[in-house]
């Protein structure tokens, strides 16, 4: 069984990046997630502009119930070499069938001036089966505040499957729209695979409004993209070194309808939203 | 009784999407999605409700209406407000400014949403909707902030199962936890929760009986010399409803996440 864990490096934000990867069983409610009391073996890539950096040379391994963690002593690209990577694990258990395992991984990042830091919970993902297709996502962003001294990142991090199989390529459309719906900017990205694309919501909109003391809130929409994605956002206070950090819901939290036809429409939606 | 939940007491399982998806809109919305609402001296809280319907159904966008109740520690209503959010748009709400009356500490918020039309049927392809919103906390100047995702709705279904967060909390730095905990369900549950380190010591031990939609907040002192510390609960109020970890540093400031 595999699955992968990906992250981006923050370095470029004044950040150090440390990853908890954990083997635990998933203790919900459901009596169907048993664990399997296998250690985890670990193998990650960490790739610059897209382009393969690093990767781990020997074996690492997660014991049941205990964690491996990811920093610079067994990381090159978690050095603080001003350099940001996007780092792939993949975690296989048991043996390597494609059979994907949930597990959740732990990151967090720590201001490198104040110490403060913040830290997150996901799962990691499964791999896509070799020639398959990402699914474009519609990202649904209404957590971006901006001010004198904050700023809101969205860090769009991808990982083709390393099989190579699949070149697809895709643009990625962002709106950044007011709360009353007004589309007030927009950024096409050409995706780059294996790579973090970081958008500084403060400085797409320097032209465009002015930041004042308090924060006031916007929405970033994204549609787009064929690959596998972990969107995080990560709102700063400049002056302060300190953090608000959480993941994107997938449109599957909102709605359980007809997927297909959603994604279809929202990325056919060629005119402004309003 | 409502009609949603006719459907769902007359018909078999397996009908019930069928007919849902051919009602208007407000009979095919989940449950209302909570989160905890805290308003002290040190944190405020403000939620951000988006039309998201209208994202994901562009050419039917309309405007939506979230009912927002706020609940107190002991699960009893503070208060409820209607507000209307435009297609593409979003609501930031604090409820210091959106309800006249005099706020708790700490409780729990919901949010319900339905269209602002009672015969709105074009977005029926989505199928159910749920109402999840974010949570922004921060300290009145923003020097401290936690953004925070939902993760139960009003209705969740207790379990008594053991539960060990993943989430490691180095107490390098920190002074004190303090987490917050809901019951977004409809019966009182007893819930135990634990700070434990990495040698599998109990440093600290919290227990309750929660009442329906009730809130409480536990404040741990921690060593800060003490290894890696995670919190475990016996009895989680609903599937997923893991405690909101306010990690409080020496300095002052503090970061939060979901557990």
């Amino acid at each position: 069984m595999i699955g992968q864990f990906i992250f981006p490096t923050l370095k470029t934000l004044g950040l150090n990046t440390q990853a908890v990867l954990r083997n635990t069983s998933r203790q919900m409610s459901s009596s169907s997630n048993i664990a399997i009391n296998d250690d985890i073996k670990v193998h990650f890539k960490c790739y610059a502009q897209g382009q393969l950096a690093f990767e781990s040379q020997s074996l690492l391994k997660i014991p049941f119930a205990s964690k491996l963690i990811l920093d610079e002593s067994n990381c090159p690209a978690l050095k603080n070499d001003g350099v940001d990577y996007l780092i792939q694990v993949k975690c296989t258990q048991k043996d390597d069938t494609p059979q994907y395992f949930p597990q959740e991984h732990q990151l967090i990042y720590t201001d490198t001036k104040t110490g403060i830091w913040t830290s997150l919970l996901y799962d990691q993902l499964p791999f896509l089966p070799p020639g398959a297709t990402s699914a474009p996502i519609v990202l649904i962003a209404p957590k971006i505040w901006i001010s004198e001294q904050i700023n809101t990142f969205v860090i769009f991090s991808n990982s083709k499957d390393s099989e190579g199989k699949n070149s697809t390529q895709s643009n990625i459309h962002l709106d950044v729209m007011s709360l009353d719906g007004k589309i007030l900017h927009s950024a096409t990205h050409l995706e780059k695979q294996n790579d973090n694309w970081i958008f500084d919501v403060k400085n797409a909109l320097k032209n465009k409004i002015k930041a004042v003391h308090q924060p006031e809130h916007l929405t970033v929409v994204a549609r787009g993209g064929a690959s596998n994605y972990v969107i995080t956002t990560l709102i700063k206070n400049e002056r302060a070194g300190t953090y608000a950090l959480e993941h994107s819901l997938s449109p599957h939290y909102y709605f359980n309808g007809d997927r297909t036809r959603v994604r279809k429409e929202a990325l056919d939606f060629t005119g402004v939203f309003k | 009784m409502s009609l949603t939940n006719i459907i769902r007491k007359v018909l078999p399982t397996s009908m019930i999407r069928t007919v849902r998806n051919s009602l208007p809109r407000q009979f095919n919305v989940g449950a209302p999605v909570t989160q905890v609402f805290i308003s002290t001296d040190q944190i405020h809280s403000r939620y951000s409700l988006t039309n998201f319907p209208s994202f994901f159904s562009p050419k039917s966008a309309t405007t939506y209406q979230y009912l927002v109740t706020l609940f107190d520690p002991d699960g009893d209503t503070v208060a409820v407000k209607n507000v209307n959010v435009p297609s593409f748009g979003t609501l930031e709400i604090q409820p210091e400014k959106l309800f006249d009356v005099s706020l708790p500490e700490f409780g729990m918020i919901a949010a319900d949403i339905q269209p602002s039309s009672k015969f709105h049927f074009a977005d029926r392809h989505l199928g159910v909707i749920f109402p999840h919103f974010y949570a922004f906390y921060s300290s009145p100047s923003f020097e401290s902030m936690a953004l925070v995702h939902p993760q139960t709705s009003m209705g969740d279904q207790p379990t008594s199962n053991h539960w060990r967060s993943n989430l490691l909390i180095n107490p390098k730095n920190l002074k004190y936890l303090e987490l917050f905990q809901i019951n977004p369900g409809s019966k009182a549950w007893e819930t135990q929760l634990f700070l434990i380190d990495e040698d599998q010591n109990q440093l600290q031990e919290s227990r309750a009986i929660m009442s329906p939609k009730s809130a409480r907040k536990i404040h741990w002192e921690i060593n800060p010399e003490s290894k890696y510390l995670h919190v475990e609960a016996t009895g989680l109020t609903g599937t997923n409803a893991k405690p909101l970890v306010f990690n409080n540093f020496k300095n002052g400031n503090f970061t939060a996440c979901h557990s």
